[in-house]
């Protein structure tokens, strides 16, 4: 291999983009040639100082570092949920068997662990809500949030301003389909859930009953539709995210 | 445990637009999009490589929105015969803001790529992917990327000596 090679490759080398073969001739060459060598030296120099800057240290670096504190105390708590919920998982596929009448409602549960990608999807969305604080205070962007479905925000902007803020946030599965689980929280009462979600298909139907149910004052559902034709829905009740979700869905499981 | 993909999202978001209140809703409106389309998500895929993918296109929407001159130089000027190369350089001499204002003069397709290879030490063909261009493209890009940055750099260790590189614009 000449210089003239050695430079064309030298940057895929130095970002070990090149197979084995390749990667060796161009090894062989730098230990050969003083001049190519530096060259390498010089790119690695160069970004060694690229990402420190970039990364973490100076003015600009001062800023990622805040932003990572913010974040360090929502993912906390994401992970151990999602710890949890795996070990849940475990015990509630052990018994799978034992009821063929619980399979729905387990597979609801089943459901709602989420698979490594989506958890560490949902870690990072919550901590990506919770990095701006004024979010979840500002009715303007839980606007934006619902603003596919336009009116029917409402609820999640009252639970705003009366003093709900978001604690936390999952991905989970219902039916195949995926929504953004968010749990809102205030001191002294019960937690609320809200689950964001679209193309609802045979959801839907399961979610109109729970409309009627919501006449009794049980729960608070909101079912959506957006100008683009896919549904959108806002379930928020009292309890345990689970329960809710469960309690919401079963009446319709059993017909 | 750390947030390895808002850190890097953001961290990328900053460098592009330089300025950290951008950064933030850029991150934010790629999280958005994200569960908005969220059933559109193939699970193979790498979950980082779409997220980069659509804080791109954030990223991108939002800086066509404020210009208002569009740059007109192609790619093609901005060559490595036009900028300083080949000697080692002195690197450890540069203060990160010197190295932060450096990387903003990079075009932003240049400078996209240099910050997904080099700060978050993607592999091409995930940048491929994450930009939707072809690898090669990755490639020369990536290449005039860091020569260009190492030519910004040198006015400062050689107190500007050189002649500036032309005007460098993204066809």
């Amino acid at each position: 291999m000449d210089c003239r090679e050695a430079r064309k490759q030298l940057m895929p080398f130095v970002d070990d983009e090149l197979d084995a073969a390749a990667s060796y001739e161009v090894d062989r060459h730098l230990a050969a040639c003083p001049g190519c060598r530096a060259e390498a030296e010089s790119i690695r120099s160069y970004d060694a100082r690229l990402r420190g800057a970039c990364r973490g240290e100076g003015a600009q670096g001062a800023a990622c570092q805040a932003m990572r504190a913010r974040l360090a105390a929502a993912l906390d708590a994401e992970i151990a949920r999602s710890t949890r919920r795996r070990s849940v998982g475990r015990l509630v596929r052990r018994g799978l068997a034992a009821a063929a009448v619980a399979v729905v409602a387990v597979g609801l549960v089943i459901g709602l662990l989420p698979g490594p990608a989506a958890a560490d999807f949902a870690a990072d969305h919550v901590a990506c809500i919770q990095m701006r604080s004024s979010w979840v205070a500002d009715p303007a962007m839980l606007a934006e949030l619902c603003k596919a479905a336009a009116g029917a925000h409402a609820r999640v902007v009252s639970l705003a301003r009366s003093g709900y803020a978001l604690r936390s946030g999952a991905m989970c599965e219902i039916d195949g389909r995926r929504f953004l689980h968010l749990v809102y929280a205030a001191p002294g009462r019960e937690p609320v859930s809200i689950f964001v979600g679209r193309r609802l298909g045979g959801l839907a139907g399961r979610l109109r009953a729970v409309e009627r149910r919501d006449k009794d004052g049980q729960f608070d559902v909101v079912r959506l539709r957006c100008p683009a034709g896919n549904d959108y829905v806002l379930v928020a009740g009292a309890g345990s995210p689970a329960e809710v979700l469960a309690d919401a869905v079963k009446p319709q499981i059993g017909r | 445990m750390t947030t390895p993909h808002v850190d890097a999202l953001y961290r990328t978001a900053l460098h592009m637009s330089g300025r950290p209140e951008r950064a933030e809703d850029a991150v934010q409106e790629t999280y958005l999009r994200a569960w908005r389309y969220l059933d559109t998500f193939d699970e193979t895929r790498n979950p980082r490589v779409w997220l980069f993918a659509i804080l791109r296109n954030v990223i991108f929407e939002a800086a066509r929105r404020r210009r208002r001159e569009p740059v007109a130089a192609s790619l093609d000027e901005v060559g490595p015969e036009n900028v300083a190369g080949g000697r080692p350089g002195p690197a450890d001499r540069l203060a990160d803001a010197e190295i932060v204002e450096a990387i903003q003069k990079l075009p932003e397709e240049f400078r996209m790529v240099v910050l997904l290879a080099v700060v978050e030490e993607m592999k091409y063909r995930e940048i491929a992917e994450a930009l939707d261009i072809p690898i090669g493209t990755v490639m020369s890009r990536l290449y005039r990327g860091r020569q260009l940055l190492r030519y910004h750099l040198r006015a400062y260790t050689e107190d500007g000596g050189e002649a500036p590189p032309p005007r460098a614009g993204v066809a």
